[in-house]
């Protein structure tokens, strides 16, 4: 019967009512978010006017799934769920698709700042929030705040993410806008300081080390900045037959990494 | 992407500019008829079989494909786009920089 009624859910393209909350998870929820999201997309209202489109996650859709996460974080108790349940709540509650956000959104997000700063801090997944903090609306100085308190982490994971934010802000900066020797001189002690300290470390969410990213950064700013001279190529042409990028001086060359696949 | 690259090339066909590839499909062979049905006719260098992990893309620190370098009559790079920058943004920069190209070549 449970079976039959889940299936004809999915026919019809519903959440099973009454879900029991055993068996509902961290990832189901994150689904019927994406889920929802890509429905209300398609059920645009017509006449419009242009720019303007209707939100893509209704206030009532957001409070059905935030209120699944608390429920599998008030069962998941010493269990991964019950701080991954945290997360997405933070995740959820920072959604661009409710606007503005409620009151009732905005106090889930601070709840779930709120255990994850005091029961979880020196938790190593929690370097993936730093890496990635999201939060409703206007609240940024909030974030601000709690930013700094991770600096207090004892995870090695959590003090990684910590240094790497600003030091990835200022790379990625430098890249656009070219710095004065000094300053850049800078960056690179600062990036390598960090990479003797950190570098083993995988990045969250990137299946890269810091180090692989300190290496890849430095060459870069050093190597391919705006204003420094290009790195010569020597290769085949799609025939086999070999030259050189040098070989274009004297011509303007639109250099494009490109692939058919 | 290669419309507008396509265009390109026949603009600027009399100008100081040339738009140089780097391919990065690793099976070429299969590739090369597309390559013809899409009249990608300027030189492009191989990134070689390793595809995106080749050895060009890695020398420039490649993350993302289109990754686009304008580089000036000098050498220098004047400009980069991760992903295509949009036609007129692209173009406008590569006007500027062909004529200071032209300018330098009057001058000598």
């Amino acid at each position: 019967m449970r079976a039959w009624l889940i299936t004809a859910c999915l026919v019809l393209g519903a959440s099973p009512p009454g879900r029991a909350q055993e068996d509902d998870s961290v990832g189901a929820v994150r689904n019927d978010y994406y889920t929802a999201l890509s429905n209300n997309s398609k059920k645009q209202p017509k006449n419009l006017p242009a720019g303007v489109s209707a939100p893509l996650m209704t206030e009532t859709e957001l409070q059905g799934l935030l209120a699944r996460l608390w429920k599998i974080y008030d069962v998941s108790a010493g269990d991964p769920a019950e701080l991954d349940a945290l997360f997405q709540v933070v995740a959820l509650s920072s959604t661009p698709y409710v606007a503005p956000p409620s009151d009732k959104t905005i106090e889930a997000w601070r709840e779930a700042t709120r255990k994850i700063f005091t029961d979880f801090l020196d938790d190593d997944r929690v370097a993936s929030l730093v890496m990635n903090f999201e939060a409703p609306g206007k609240l940024k100085r909030e974030v601000d705040e709690l930013t700094k308190q991770l600096g207090n982490s004892k995870s090695r994971a959590v003090k990684a993410a910590f240094a790497y934010q600003p030091l990835a802000a200022r790379a990625d900066a430098a890249a656009n806008a070219p710095l004065a020797p000094e300053a850049e001189a800078k960056l690179l002690a600062d990036m390598a300081a960090f990479a003797s300290e950190f570098g083993a470390a995988e990045i969250p969410g990137r299946g890269t080390s810091y180090a692989d990213w300190v290496k890849n950064t430095s060459y870069s700013l050093l190597n391919l900045k705006i204003g420094g001279i290009a790195p010569e190529i020597e290769a085949g042409d799609l025939d086999g037959v070999k030259f050189k990028l040098s070989d274009y001086r004297g011509k303007v060359v639109l250099l494009d990494f490109w692939g058919y696949w | 992407m290669f419309p507008h690259e396509r265009s390109l090339v026949e603009k600027m066909k009399d100008e100081p500019f040339a738009l140089v590839g780097v391919n990065s499909d690793a099976d070429l062979a299969a590739m090369k008829p597309k390559f013809k049905e899409e009249k990608i006719t300027w030189r492009s260098f191989w990134n070689g079989e390793e595809g995106t992990q080749g050895p060009i893309a890695a020398a420039w620190n490649v993350q993302g494909w289109p990754t686009l370098y304008l580089i000036d009559h000098t050498g220098k790079i004047r400009n980069k786009w991760l992903g295509g920058p949009d036609e007129a943004t692209l173009d406008a920069a590569i006007a500027a920089v062909v004529a200071e190209a032209k300018e330098a070549a009057a001058k000598k």
